[in-house]
């Protein structure tokens, strides 16, 4: 399992390792230059005073190097070293300490050169090696060097141990490294502390998290107490806990309503069952409890039948040029028999040849049970008003019918399924399914549907809008 | 014994009314809530078996106003409703007993007459009547060990005289706890009924056990040890 924790601790410890060797493998790089440089421009010195002391004269060349002023170049231990050649190749002055040994001696440009060298006792040594043009005496006097005057000059290579210097590198670099290994592990620390109490709002949330289950769906996150970043977070789990207990409560009432709604036909049957067995002797009541007996098993084939549409309401179904108008007329021919047995005052409005890409059979579902319930749950000489008609890219059926009993508040009920106004349950021919399956029809035919009360409450109109679009087979859920 | 029935559902009218019938009770049946509290308040029913989502006025409301009016009763509610919540709100409201649907007929009967029991006062299910024993339970009776094979009715008639003896019972009293609003009453119903049933019980060559108090009614004379 990934940590974030744990990743962000390596991508810190291994940045900081990185950063921390790149700085010191520049700082020693930077400090090794000017450590070097320094060296170098000591022997640059050195090697330009040694220069001064060689003169041409009359006698010649000469070196005006003696023990005892410059004892470093005879002794064996600590020694310095000097070697300078004419500008032939030859041999101007050795000093002692270099025995039989030679320095080098190739010089490529008029600029002093340094080279790292192993010095004849064995040690790490650092030369220069210098151009230079002999102070000329002539009766004892000195007239300065020109360069033009000679057209090879001398070479002089002045070598010392580099002892100091890589003492003072090592130094250096062991300071630089205990540096980086102490700054690392500071910044671990530091990381680890500041990730521990930066990541505690996290490890809470999580836990608050781990904490939800089925039975608590109702606790909310605090979204200001979080840190911003888990805020968007904490909003979201809150809407999308909101959204699960409002399905959980769906579902427990749609379960506690299904069962309720079978425990009457069962009670009805097991009851049937008992008292036929124990009074088995009396031939009469066969007749009526197998019929009672069928008329429950019908009830309940329907209510299972209604769940299942319900349940699968997401199947695809055949595309087609359905004339609305046609499919309308014929179900009010039939209908209106019962409106008028009920006295109930009927107004249509219908345009012919209004057609719609839809299902057939659903769309005669959503008519027929549309007005068969308009006309039972009117009362008598109720009104009852429908109309079919062309909107702007729809077809629009209207239905409105006399309201005795709902409200605005159980507009949003209605299409749940069980829900009933009336908590009676006494028909067998309802089972509180009817507006769920209209609306889950309404998704697989390619319409909507809307509710409404209307003048005053006294009305309610429901409204299903046919696209006249291409067929989109919907989802109910 | 006289019930009523409140309850919605034709088929467990239907069904309910001929077990509750054939087990010796008198049963009035009505589906609506109104006409359920008119007929509790105009008859002296055993027992009141009432379902709690009713048309009219639903069950608890029943209950309620039958306390209010001072109705004692005995209430077995029989509902689809079997949350804890609906089962002490019925109880609470005044019900006696609370059972919910789908049930077993044989429990709902044992109830029924454990609630009807409880009326006249009696916890053993068994009255003792000296030569004669009536056992409410299996609604039989036996005269010195040996059963005797009584009808609905007239088992009906001699278990009301039973709980109530030593008590001189008027004919109507007896009519209004045998029979139940379907049978259409002849006056001599309840003369004919007790002539049947001494036959039957003289038979087994026993003490006369129902006495006629002429002009008040009928008593049946304790002989229990």
């Amino acid at each position: 399992m990934k940590s974030i924790r744990r990743r962000l601790f390596w991508t810190q410890l291994v940045a900081s390792i990185v950063l921390t060797a790149l700085v010191g493998v520049l700082l020693y790089a930077r400090m090794r230059t000017s450590l070097q440089s320094q060296y170098d421009d000591t022997l640059r010195t050195k090697a330009r005073s040694l220069a001064a002391m060689m003169t041409v004269g009359s006698k010649g060349f000469e070196a005006e190097i003696s023990p005892e002023a410059l004892p470093e170049f005879s002794r064996n231990r600590m020694a310095q070293y000097l070697q300078v050649l004419h500008g032939d190749g030859t041999v101007a002055f050795r000093s002692k300490s270099l025995g039989e040994n030679a320095l080098p001696s190739t010089v490529d440009s008029d600029r002093p050169e340094f080279v790292n060298l192993k010095l004849p006792d064995g040690n790490r040594g650092r030369a220069i090696l210098l151009r230079f043009d002999p102070v000329v005496e002539i009766d004892g006097a000195e007239s300065p060097p020109a360069t033009s005057r000679n057209a090879h000059p001398m070479i002089l290579t002045y070598a010392r141990d580099r002892d100091d210097l890589d003492d003072r590198l090592e130094i250096l670099l062991a300071g630089l490294i205990m540096a980086a290994v102490v700054m690392s592990g500071g910044m671990v620390l530091v990381s680890v502390l500041t990730m521990k109490a930066g990541l505690q709002y996290l490890w809470r949330f999580a836990d608050d998290v781990d904490r939800l289950d089925a039975s608590n769906l109702s606790i909310r996150f605090d979204s200001h107490s979080v840190p911003t970043e888990l805020e968007p977070i904490s909003t979201r789990l809150n809407d999308l806990l909101r959204r699960l207990e409002e399905a959980f409560n769906r579902e427990k009432r749609f379960t506690a309503n299904a069962a309720h709604e079978l425990r009457t036909p069962i009670a009805e049957l097991r009851t049937l069952a008992e008292v036929a067995l124990r009074h088995d002797s009396v031939p009469e009541f066969s007749r009526v409890f197998f019929q009672d007996t069928l008329a429950i098993s019908k009830q309940m084939e329907n209510l299972v039948k209604s769940l299942l549409t319900l349940a699968r309401g997401q199947h695809t179904t055949p595309v087609d040029q359905v004339n609305l108008s046609d499919l309308m007329l014929n179900i009010w021919n039939r209908a209106k028999l019962h409106a008028e047995a009920k006295a109930i005052h009927a107004e249509s409005e219908l345009q012919p040849n209004l057609t719609a890409v839809t299902d057939r059979v659903i769309a005669s579902s959503i008519f027929s049970n549309l007005i068969y319930n308009a006309i039972e749950y009117s009362p008598r000489e109720g009104i009852l008003k429908w109309t079919l008609r062309r909107r702007v890219n729809a077809i629009e059926f209207v239905l409105e019918n006399t309201n005795e009993s709902l409200t605005a508040a159980d507009l949003p009920r209605l299409s749940e399924p069980f829900w009933r106004k009336d908590i009676v349950r006494n028909s067998d021919e309802h089972s509180g399914l009817g507006l769920s399956l209209i609306k889950t029809w309404s998704g697989l035919a390619n319409a909507t549907v809307t509710l409404e009360l209307v003048e005053a409450d006294r009305i309610l109109r429901v409204t299903v809008s046919f696209s006249m679009g291409l067929f989109d087979v919907k989802q109910a859920f | 014994m006289r019930l009523l029935l409140v309850e919605d559902s034709e088929r467990l009218q239907r069904s309910l009314g001929t077990g509750l019938r054939q087990a010796g009770y008198a049963v009035d049946i009505t589906g609506n809530g109104a006409e359920g509290l008119w007929f509790a308040n105009s008859h002296d029913y055993d027992v009141i078996i009432l379902d709690l989502m009713l048309p009219g006025m639903d069950g608890l409301s029943i209950v309620a106003r039958l306390r209010k009016d001072n109705k004692q009763t005995h209430v077995l509610i029989l509902t689809a409703k079997d949350t804890v919540d609906d089962k002490v709100r019925g109880l609470r409201a005044g019900a006696d007993d609370y059972l919910v649907k789908p049930f077993a007929f044989d429990e709902l009967l044992a109830r029924v007459e454990a609630l009807a029991r409880r009326k006249a006062g009696k916890k053993n299910p068994h009255i003792d009547l000296g030569e004669f024993v009536i056992d409410l339970g299996s609604k039989s009776v036996t005269a010195n060990g040996q059963p005797i094979t009584l009808t609905p009715r007239e088992y009906s008639v001699l278990e009301y005289l039973a709980i109530n003896r030593n008590r001189v019972i008027p004919r109507q009293e007896i009519e209004e706890h045998i029979y139940d609003s379907q049978v259409e009453l002849m006056s001599n119903v309840v003369d004919s009924a007790i002539c049947a049933l001494r036959r039957k019980l003289e038979r087994t060559g026993a003490t006369p056990l129902i006495q006629t108090r002429r002009g008040m009614g009928y008593m049946l004379e304790n002989r229990s040890t």
